[in-house]
């Protein structure tokens, strides 16, 4: 039990959030609502984004951005945050963005934000669309009744967003409240004298108290005496064994039933709408049959913009072109001339150096691929394709342990890994987590290393890709299918909404794929430029030769692979694709047979991931794990190799 | 399960015909003659083929079901309940608690009224205006009372 002495509450500039649940357009309000200065940072103590912004309207006002919650009490990491912005951010107001079409599910989220006591505005969002399904709401009556400003927005189109800042209800007063029943409402009076005052009324804190929030529960504990927490906790107890069932259960089952009534006053639908292109196509994309092929034309496209254009065209102009003809020569002529000191010069644009290996690699080779990556991912995202992946893939997660969300950063990864890692929040629970981790970090080639690997094996033949193909999916199958027996706890069954396709907004997709950029270059350049410094060091201090040798009898014996690759592989742990493309150099220079390009390819794709992805997982999850599932992947990353080497000596299908 | 006769409409349960057994052509026949008018029909049900094709085109559950869950022709669990058939939620079984509140979230408790979209590769309901994506496992636990039609599914 935490014992501490109350503090005070945080006090500063003041903010509005926009809360709702996930899909309902609440960064395009933001958006709307804030202009183009906008910061991105992860949320402290967590690894979630929050957007931030100045209020267009309303000077020394931010406006947040929260991640979107279902309902409370929280779930996910999340939903935690957004929740934890209640407790930490001064609010001066609430914006909920609903779902015009899905009333009752908004009004769910509305009954309990309107219990906060906080000025509250519903942006009763996407009414386009309920008007084409002809589902009508009487808003003026949904006003009267719940005592909240309620403005119809089209967010996409900007309809009604002007109305949103202007629209508070000064004191957060209004006469609707859910009754409970009578047990849970004498609960609630006890536990109101009990709880510290907070930044919400006192009801509201008891009502997160007696459903459990994560958040609310961790907050009153620092808050309240070690006396006072017993007697809350008692008195959740108490509850719990007068009603025979966890209190949750009864306090949501109320609000829902509340909401029920609302909406049979306020809500009719006349007739069914005809289904558009885009219905039909959300019908088709998740089709056992159909949905296939469709889902093939996407990586199809997928790998045509990313693979085609970013990895091959724009890698071309930029480190071809820009970096090798133009900036990289005149740079390393200006560094000699002005630096005479062969240790600096080599340090900055030597073989090894900041610039031409570090920031040339970075912003040459990998950034046009990450931002096309970006945009595409983006583009998938905002049209509201990528839970349907989920729904396709399902079976396939399912035998390895896991559900269909998993595909999400499994397909992130494919850009950055380091970036996937962060997405494995929207797994349910630890053990999912830490699967797709371990998945991403062994079997999972960045966007880069990806456009190296297909182009090295393409120059062989068609079966070196499919053999490199089939080993990383079989090793990708086997280990998560063992992973998942022996990583303790349950595996989580897929539940998830499927929002309707709709044309992305490229406005929101732009931004989001600079804000991911942005990240990138604060996050992973630094590890970059570390990387190549370490690997200039070592070979000032001859270190290279040195783990040559030292690892002779596992690179040259095992893998049956030249010493030189022995500097591939470390440069690879630095970043995989600068270990792909020091291969590719060799075999470039015809140092490589065919069996000893696809067993560096299979090795480098299984190996550790980079050195950035390590921090990655230690951020997330902690250093003795990013410890130990190196100590894993390492081994099995050679043992393998050393194994397809030997095959493919024995079968000489190459 | 009924079908309808493509000539004149009446149901009728294949499994409880009588008269099927009595024929001489009765063995390997995926036809069905309709009680009331005599129409030889096709019985897509006694077909294999049709059977296997239906489940891989999500027409059907998966399985039948099994002897420990709750079946007749009103009520059932979610799992079984044909695509397109109107039904209403009775039951929520054995949910644990933080996923029952997640399927509150959506709008899947007592009293709301749904529709199957597809059973395979996931199941997927439809309830007001959302599609939700769920594995048997949860469906198994959701008890509904199919609706008669033109009800209104709330």
């Amino acid at each position: 039990m935490n014992c501490h002495t109350p503090t005070a509450t945080k006090s500063g500039p003041r903010s509005i959030a926009l809360i709702g649940q996930p899909n309902v357009g609440k960064s395009v309000i933001f958006q709307h609502l804030t202009g183009t200065y906008v910061t991105v940072a992860n949320y402290p103590g967590t690894t979630v984004e929050l957007a931030r912004g100045s209020a267009k309207e309303l000077s020394d006002t931010n406006v947040i951005d929260t991640p979107g919650i279902l309902t409370f009490p929280s779930r996910t990491e999340d939903e935690q945050v957004a929740v934890q912005v209640l407790f930490d951010e001064p609010l001066s107001g609430i914006i909920q963005v609903g779902d015009a079409k899905n009333i009752r599910r908004t009004l769910l989220l509305t009954v309990q934000l309107v219990e906060l006591g906080i000025p509250l505005t519903l942006a009763l969002n996407m009414t386009d669309e309920a008007d084409h399904l002809r589902v009508s709401t009487d808003l003026g009556t949904l006003q009267n009744l719940i005592g909240v400003h309620v403005v119809p927005t089209i967010a996409v189109k900007k309809v009604g967003v002007d109305h949103l800042m202007g629209s508070f209800n000064g004191t957060g007063k209004t006469s609707f409240q859910v009754r409970y029943p009578e047990e849970i409402e004498s609960a609630i009076t006890d536990l109101e004298s009990m709880l510290p005052q907070g930044p919400f009324s006192r009801r509201a804190l008891a009502l997160f108290w007696l459903t459990q929030d994560p958040q609310a529960e961790a907050w009153i504990e620092k808050q309240t005496r070690c006396e006072t927490l017993k007697a809350l906790r008692d008195r959740r107890g108490a509850l719990a064994s007068s009603l025979g069932q966890a209190p949750t259960a009864v306090i949501q089952k109320t609000r829902f039933d509340q909401v029920n009534d609302l909406v049979r006053r306020i809500q009719h639908t006349e007739g069914q709408a005809a289904a558009g292109p885009g219905t039909v196509l959300g019908n088709l994309s998740i089709h056992p049959l159909w949905g296939v092929p469709i889902l093939a034309l996407v990586l199809l496209g997928l790998y045509l913009f990313v693979g085609v254009l970013g990895a091959g065209t724009l890698v071309d102009l930029l480190e071809g072109r820009l970096f090798g003809e133009i900036i990289n020569p005149w740079l390393t002529g200006l560094v000699e001339k002005l630096l005479p000191i062969p240790f600096l010069t080599n340090l900055l644009v030597g073989e090894y150096g900041l610039w031409t290996m570090g920031m040339t690699y970075a912003i040459a080779l990998i950034l046009p691929i990450v931002s096309t990556f970006f945009l595409a991912f983006g583009l998938l995202e905002d049209s509201g394709y990528l839970p349907r992946i989920s729904v396709l893939t399902n079976r396939v997660f399912r035998f390895m342990g896991l559900n269909g969300k998993a595909v999400l950063p499994m397909i992130l990864g494919l850009g950055c890994v380091t970036m996937a890692t962060l997405t494995t929040r929207i797994m349910e629970n630890k053990r999912d987590r830490l699967l797709v981790i371990l998945l991403l970090a062994l079997a999972i080639p960045c966007s880069a290393q990806l456009g190296v690997v297909m182009g090295m094996l393409a120059s062989i033949s068609f079966t070196a890709t499919l053999i490199w193909l089939f080993v990383i999916l079989l090793i990708l199958l086997a280990v998560g299918w063992l992973a998942a027996k022996v990583i303790p706890g349950e595996r989580t069954s897929l539940l998830l909404e499927l929002p309707p396709l709709r044309l992305p907004s490229l406005d929101n997709v732009v931004l989001k794929t600079l804000a991911r950029l942005e990240w990138y270059i604060r996050e992973v350049i630094p590890l970059f430029l570390l990387g190549t410094g370490i690997l200039f060091a070592m070979s000032q201090f001859g270190l290279i030769k040195l783990l040559e040798d030292f690892s002779r009898p596992l690179v040259t014996d095992w893998l049956g692979l030249p010493p030189e690759t022995a500097a591939a592989f470390l440069l690879g742990f630095l970043r995989r694709d600068f270990g792909a493309t020091g291969l590719f150099i060799m075999e470039a220079q015809g140092a490589l047979t065919p069996i000893q390009v696809v067993v560096s390819m299979v090795t480098i794709t299984l190996f550790i991931p980079c050195i950035a992805s390590i921090f990655m997982i230690a951020k997330t999850r902690g250093w003795r794990t990013s410890l130990l599932m190196a100590c894993f992947i390492f081994p099995l990353a050679f043992t393998i190799g050393g194994v397809l080497n030997r095959f493919l000596e024995v079968t000489e299908w190459l | 399960m009924n079908i309808a006769c493509s000539m004149c409409g009446h149901t009728f349960d294949p499994q409880a015909h009588a008269s099927c057994e009595a024929c001489p052509l009765n063995r390997d026949c995926t036809l069905v003659c309709c009680p009331h008018c005599g129409f030889g029909d096709v019985n897509v049900h006694g077909s294999r083929l049709a059977r296997k094709m239906s489940k891989l085109l999500g027409l059907t559950p998966s399985d039948p079901p099994s002897d420990g869950e709750l079946t007749s022709s009103r009520w059932m669990s979610l799992r079984h309940l044909p695509r397109g058939q109107k039904a209403r939620i009775i039951r929520m079984g054995q949910i644990p608690g933080q996923r029952l509140n997640e399927l509150l979230g959506y709008g899947l408790t007592t009293g709301r009224g749904l529709v199957v979209k597809q059973h395979h590769p996931v199941m997927v309901v439809i309830l007001d205006h959302t599609e939700i994506a769920l594995e048997e496992d949860l469906a198994r636990e959701i008890l509904v009372s199919i609706e008669r039609p033109n009800s209104p599914s709330n």
